[in-house]
């Protein structure tokens, strides 16, 4: 007797054979796979490095946030 | 300086061309997912006829196509937030970051869970199960839509956190105030029940089309009924929640409420204008017309607003002179000037505690931290919205609102007592037109809630110009346009396998 885990395993992937099965799965598959490469992997990499992640501690992280936030501090002297 | 500008400007183009495009697909999702389940439900309280299986099954097809279509968008959206607002990220994030983790742990996941089940479970899962989790995917697109809307929000409406300027974080101190608060409450019902209103709009458009030129009456008239009643109540309610909105932003957002309505100097009897042509000449403290011409109704601004006409509405100008009169008593609220003032003994305070942790510095930054973000302004005029901008998109979103309204209650009626003549084609054309309407509404709401905000990324804590990232504008540049054409093509992809698969039921 097949388990519960293995069934509902064998569901999704039986699911998404199904879902490639026609045309209409297939291209629907395609944008998908085009959105999130194009999108999400190479902007991220190519134009959009994580600016606070070239910190080391979150003191550090905090320190340039506070610099960005208030420099020149001279322009916000009332 | 000019760099700085132009990163802000062309970043918020970025967020705004995302946002946009992925709003195309979220309103659909929210409304279908609803019609879809109602159908599914008659067809199982029926007796499973064919008829109602076919129904249940094309409107599921359009709801999957938009579904696939929108799922990454809003992922980029999140990203944006890192990559282009990233002391936005760092000085809010606990905040904001919670609703939107729920979203994704709780609300995205039984979303993606039960859409499996609900297109391909037919005949491999019961049909109390299947028709169980169809609408635990309606809910659950609707529970995402609600952590997003709270995390916007919040954004409008910034309560229950405590700053730390030791973290330079803003921290959460009350969940509920921030999940429960009245703006997010009235934002989660105007946008999920105008995702119904939309949604039924489309069923009525692509009905319409279906029975002038499918020659589908069999298909289009029940269709039309379900779309036409789940449109109708979502269209009724989204009023009500939008009046509740605006009530609410005109307390808590005065200056967007005056923009909203195009009201630079308070009055009494303050007239409500249906519409008009905005003088782009008016500035602060000018005396130009406001108009260049406009109709409107006197006294139910006031009334509508205050519940009298004889009730004083702020305009522009007195929000920032800091005048208002409540019950007939002037009220000095706190000028622009004097909140540009103590901003910037909030932003200096800030930059002294960063250098000497003093107890001084700390006082006076919590003193004086409600108006942080006034530091960085030094004219009032900077801190007035858009105004042609946000009063277009409000009047457009209420002029396209009614006209939804007139088409949804006339498609209900004639799919009841006339239905001889939805394949008229001037049917057709008014509901389709109806469709095309229902966007433009759904896209002119975000403009004015966003827009009307200007300058404000948190109200009154940080500008929008504060929030940016040390990106290049060249980058930022590339990747707008880059946007645009991937967004555009699939855009054209989603629209080209959906017209083919409502033609391919035309043709049976």
């Amino acid at each position: 007797m097949t388990n519960l885990p293995t069934k509902i395993t064998s569901f999704y992937v039986s699911a998404f054979r199904r879902s490639v099965a026609t045309p209409t799965g297939r291209r629907l598959w395609l944008v998908l796979l085009l959105k999130v490469t194009i999108l999400l992997v190479l902007f991220k990499i190519l134009f959009f490095p994580n600016r606070l992640a070239q910190y080391s501690t979150d003191g550090e992280r905090a320190e340039a946030v506070r610099t960005a936030l208030t420099a020149p501090t001279s322009k916000h002297k009332p | 300086m000019t760099d700085i500008i132009s990163t802000v400007d062309w970043s918020r183009w970025q967020f705004a061309l995302t946002a946009c495009y992925h709003w195309l697909f979220v309103p659909l999702t929210l409304g279908l997912s609803v019609i879809v389940a109602v159908m599914e439900s008659i067809y199982l309280k029926k007796g499973r006829p064919d008829k109602w299986l076919k129904l249940t099954k094309f409107w599921m097809s359009l709801f999957a196509i938009n579904f696939v279509c929108g799922i990454a968008t809003g992922i980029i959206l999140e990203f944006e937030f890192g990559t282009n607002w990233s002391n936005y990220s760092w000085f809010v994030g606990d905040i904001f970051g919670a609703p939107l983790a729920i979203e994704g742990l709780f609300a995205f996941f039984l979303e993606a869970t039960f859409v499996v089940v609900m297109l391909f479970g037919w005949k491999r899962v019961s049909p109390g199960f299947h028709l169980t989790a169809t609408w635990l995917t309606a809910i659950g697109t609707s529970l995402s839509a609600l952590w997003i809307l709270v995390a916007n929000a919040w954004m409008q409406y910034p309560v229950g956190m405590e700053s730390n300027p030791d973290t330079m974080r803003n921290e959460m101190s009350d969940f509920w105030a921030v999940a429960l608060s009245p703006v997010a409450m009235n934002k989660f019902f105007h946008t999920v029940m105008s995702g119904w209103a939309l949604s039924g709009c489309f069923v009525l458009g692509v009905s319409g089309w279906l029975a002038a030129f499918g020659k589908r009456c069999d298909m289009a008239v029940p269709s039309m009924k379900v779309g036409g009643w789940v449109g109708l109540v979502g269209i009724i309610l989204t009023m009500a929640a939008g009046h509740g909105s605006i009530l609410q932003v005109s307390k808590s957002q005065p200056m967007k409420f005056a923009s909203l309505e195009g009201v630079w100097k308070g009055s009494t009897n303050a007239e409500l204008t249906a519409f008009g042509l905005v003088n782009p000449a008016k500035k602060l403290n000018n005396t130009e017309n406001p108009f260049i011409f406009k109709v409107g109704a006197p006294g139910v601004l006031s009334w509508a607003t205050r519940g009298s006409s004889d009730a004083f509405i702020p305009g522009i100008e007195d929000i920032i002179a800091g005048r208002d009169i409540i019950d007939g008593k002037e009220v000095n609220t706190v000028s622009y000037a004097e909140r540009i003032l103590r901003g910037k003994l909030a932003l200096q305070a800030l930059a002294d505690y960063g250098e000497t942790h003093s107890d001084e510095a700390l006082q006076t930054l919590r003193e004086n931290y409600e108006f942080f973000g006034y530091g960085y302004y030094d004219n009032p005029a900077e801190l007035i919205p858009p105004v042609g901008m946000t009063y277009y998109a409000y009047h457009i979103m209420v002029a396209g609102g009614m006209y939804m309204l007139l088409i949804l209650a006339g498609g209900l009626l004639l799919a009841y007592y006339r239905p001889d003549t939805i394949n008229k084609k001037w049917w057709a054309a008014a509901a389709m037109l109806a469709l095309v309407v229902s966007w433009i509404v759904s896209q002119s709401g975000w403009v004015c809630a966003e827009v009307g905000r200007q300058p404000w990324v948190i109200q009154n804590l940080m500008p929008t110009r504060a929030a940016i990232s040390a990106v290049s504008p060249e980058g930022v540049k590339t990747t707008f346009w880059a946007f645009a054409v991937v967004f555009t093509t699939l855009l054209a992809a989603e629209i080209s396998i959906m017209i083919n698969k409502i033609r391919q039921v035309a043709r049976k």
